[in-house]
């Protein structure tokens, strides 16, 4: 199950400068933490004292930010990206992650056929 | 406290608390939340009395100690204290006891409530030390950014959607501003300006500016107190694009409040969008807290925002206040311009049809009960959007210079009303 996280600009200093960081994981909730037990500075930044997603983060599976899914019980199927993106710095989120869903979709087609 | 700051105190990050300095700067570098102007109000209450205001020009400068700005504003000397319009004939055309207009479609210079929020932006970027200023823009606040930089020797550069109409175009272009059309909606806009915001050193009024920036629509809420003889009314309705200004006018009806200038009241603060670009309005229907962006297809462009910046908290000011949102069809709100022009005389653009469809809707379902009271802010002048509603009005119709014509005109006219 190996899918790739998009980490925003103003986090990759915590992720050796990775844009993109690769996990196996069955669902959103799973990737997430395997991204905070490799990158732990990322944590603060990301999550809440409980553990909740930070109010101005979103994420996104593919094309559908993920509180339209099942938040973070969302599953994951091979080759899903994950985007994190915060929500002021580009506030157009939705409009990125589903330029970025779509050209993903593109590939995928185009590497099917 | 410091002197050098007149009465802000910092930045404060409105999820987490954490402090900033008072320079261009908008997210919180923890948790990305958003950055608001903190105000010393122990000092302000003792300068700004009832008494105070009333001494002073008749402009939203009149409450400067709650605008963010350290010294005297710069830009914008002329804007607000737009007029409150006692709206009997609209009144009881939608059932209402009392209705109040708040008729921004006469702001001062460019004819929307944006002026309010560049006067205040630019007068901070000059003091920040700024010499080009910009702004990604549905249109009016181009207009606005264009006009008042004009007047006081900045340069500016305005990002608007290319589709935009063309009395939006014309009216930023004229002052000279480096206009520059996006092939694409406003969130595409507004992502590229993230962009070059954080490439040029430039003032975003909305991006970098956006603490500073948005204070000022709290100054249509004031004027509305005021106006209302230092009352706040018991239900506002407010057009909803990104959420700001509802937030803010819920603000300043709590700064009011706070500082004892009216005493404390209930009042229920209703948000309005356009069918086609309703993200908040169905986020609030649903009962939800967040909002799902959607790409917008409506008339009413200067609404058209898909991703609302402040969507989460213009939710939970309709929620705490008891207000709740509502969203109309474009014919509804070509319907809404015509209603408020036909009796009150007021022509006001897309976003004001926008206000005007969904108080009716509100009225209608008793939302707003009959026997209340309500103010309606119209925001901008249906002449920037004529094409919206030119198709809906009829036509002249000609007749040759001869008063026989006319008298001819006259009586075929009349003649079908009685058969009719």
């Amino acid at each position: 199950m190996a899918n790739r996280i998009r980490i925003p600009n103003p986090l990759r200093e915590f992720t050796n400068d990775n844009e993109f960081v690769e996990v196996n994981a069955p669902d959103i909730g799973m990737a997430i933490t395997e991204l905070l037990t490799r990158f732990p500075e990322v944590k603060k930044h990301l999550v809440n004292e409980t553990g909740e997603l930070r109010r101005f983060v979103n994420v996104y599976v593919n094309k559908e930010d993920i509180r339209f899914l099942q938040n973070q019980q969302t599953p994951l199927k091979d080759g899903d990206e994950i985007v994190i993106i915060p929500a002021l710095i580009h506030q157009s989120s939705a409009v990125a992650a589903i330029a970025v869903a779509d050209s993903l979709r593109i590939s995928r087609g185009s590497n099917r056929n | 406290m410091d002197k050098h700051n007149g009465f802000m105190k910092a930045l404060k990050c409105r999820e987490c608390g954490r402090e900033y300095p008072l320079t261009a700067n908008h997210v919180c570098e923890f948790d990305f939340g958003p950055l608001e102007v903190a105000y010393d109000y122990d000092r302000i209450k003792k300068s700004l009395t009832r008494a105070a205001i009333l001494s002073r020009p008749r402009n939203m400068w009149r409450y400067h100690e709650l605008l963010p700005v350290a010294g005297e504003p710069t830009v914008g000397f002329a804007v607000g204290y737009t007029p409150l319009v006692k709206a009997d004939r609209l009144a009881r055309k939608l059932g209402i006891r009392e209705l109040w207009i708040k008729n921004d479609t006469v702001n001062y210079p460019t004819l929307s409530f944006k002026d309010r929020v560049v006067s205040v932006a630019l007068s901070r970027a000059r003091e920040l030390g700024f010499t080009t200023v910009a702004c990604a823009s549905t249109g009016n606040l181009a207009n606005s950014v264009a006009a008042n930089a004009a007047a006081s020797g900045l340069k500016a550069y305005v990002f608007i959607p290319s589709d935009l109409e063309q009395g939006k175009i014309v009216n930023s272009l004229v002052y000279g501003a480096n206009v520059i059309g996006i092939k694409g909606h406003y969130d595409e806009v507004n992502r590229l300006c993230a962009e070059i915001a954080g490439k040029f050193g430039w003032a975003f009024v909305n991006v970098n500016m956006r603490p500073y920036y948005a204070e000022g629509s709290k100054s249509m809420g004031f004027e509305i107190i005021e106006q209302l003889d230092w009352r706040i009314p018991r239900h506002t309705v407010v057009c909803m694009a990104s959420g700001s200004l509802l937030t803010k006018i819920h603000k300043s009806y709590q700064e009011f409040t706070k500082l004892g200038l009216v005493p404390e009241t209930n009042f229920k603060i209703h948000g309005a969008q356009a069918t086609g670009c309703s993200p908040i309005s169905t986020a609030q229907k649903a009962g939800l807290d967040f909002f799902k962006p959607v790409k917008p297809n409506t008339i009413a462009k200067s609404l058209a925002i898909g991703t609302p910046a402040d969507g989460f908290y213009a939710l939970r000011v309709m929620k705490e206040t008891g207000g709740v949102a509502e969203d109309v069809t474009d014919d509804e709100i070509r319907e809404g311009i015509k209603l408020l022009a036909e009796c009150e005389g007021i022509f006001a653009e897309t976003a004001g049809g926008v206000t005007v469809g969904v108080a009716k809707k509100l009225i209608a379902s008793g939302k707003i009960p009959a026997n209340d009271s309500a103010v309606l802010c119209i925001t901008g002048n249906g002449l920037k959007t004529v094409d919206a509603v030119a198709g809906c009005v009829g036509r002249p119709r000609e007749i040759k210079p001869s008063l026989r014509e006319f008298e001819t005109l006259l009586a075929a006219e009349n003649l079908s009303a009685v058969n009719a």
